[in-house]
């Protein structure tokens, strides 16, 4: 029996050992947010979960052939595998081919994924699933910015490095990313009078913080 | 001040203690703080979790490699 409270050097130690109950802690801790990044890149559920799988299929090699080095953190580290592995699908594809239905939906979202399983009010469903939206309508580098550091959890001293820019600018980058989603999302709530019977909380951004326009 | 760094947790203790007390004096600051702590949770509600078979997948193909 594996301690929850175990840190993912003391995770990865035991697995190196032969430990299979601590790879599935660790498996089980980092699956959703490092699915949640590909998917965000991709936009298709069954290619985020064929990279997802790819992903720790490459941690598992790697790990088990000895090569993993401990020099930074374990989930930076397989952050570092999936971002590449779903860039690398991403620019090959560009851009999946939409599958749509009769009734116009489109069908991955007609599909019952885990997600669903545990969650029974739709109307939470379809805010979550427009905040997912919203994240992947947002301009380009301050999507990727968010992925990288709020699911991928890399420093910004290291997405400015993969980016090839100043640690100011991801910074900046990721101001207006939070900034621009808090709106979307307090404008989408102003119109779900179900889920938000008080109405609509407004955003307050001070203008000398990035308030007023919106800024790509 | 970068809130930013503040709320990932990238600064040094000094610059937290700054910002700390920035925050007690500046409603403003306080604001876009509350903003983006709002942000930052809706981003969590927005993850979401692979198949179940998938992870299966992972943990068949860990033990595959299991020494006999």
């Amino acid at each position: 029996m594996i301690e929850q409270g175990l840190s993912d050097s003391q995770l990865v130690s035991l697995y190196q050992n032969g430990n299979e109950d601590a790879f599935e802690v660790l498996l089980y801790r980092h699956k959703s947010k490092i699915y949640t990044a590909i998917y965000l890149i991709v936009k298709d559920r069954y290619t985020a979960e064929d990279l997802l799988q790819e992903t720790f299929v490459k941690a598992i090699n790697t790990i088990r052939g000895g090569r993993y080095n401990e020099e930074g953190k374990f989930l930076p580290w397989i952050s570092r595998i999936a971002h590449n592995l779903a860039i690398d699908h991403f620019r090959k594809e560009k851009r999946y081919p939409e599958v749509v239905l009769e009734d116009g939906s489109k069908l991955f979202n007609s599909m019952d994924f885990a997600e669903e399983s545990s969650e029974d009010k739709q109307m939470f469903r379809e805010t979550r699933s427009k905040l997912r939206d919203y994240i992947r309508e947002l301009p380009e580098e301050q999507k990727h910015v968010l992925i990288m550091r709020h699911y991928f959890d890399m420093s910004f001293q290291e997405i400015a490095n993969r980016t090839g820019v100043s640690i100011n600018t991801a910074l900046g980058r990721m101001r207006y990313a939070l900034i621009n989603l808090r709106k979307k999302m307090v404008k989408h709530r102003a119109y779900d009078k179900n889920v938000y019977p008080d109405g609509l909380d407004q955003v307050f951004i001070p203008r000398d913080y990035g308030g007023g326009e919106e800024r790509n | 001040m970068d809130l930013i760094r503040y709320l990932y947790h990238e600064i040094t203790e000094e610059e937290k203690n700054e910002i700390d007390r920035a925050l007690k004096r500046d409603g403003k600051l306080k604001a876009l703080y509350n903003e983006i702590c709002a942000a930052l949770k809706d981003l969590d509600k927005a993850a979401l979790q692979p198949s179940a078979s998938t992870v299966y997948n992972i943990l068949n193909y860990s033990k595959s490699l299991q020494p006999k």
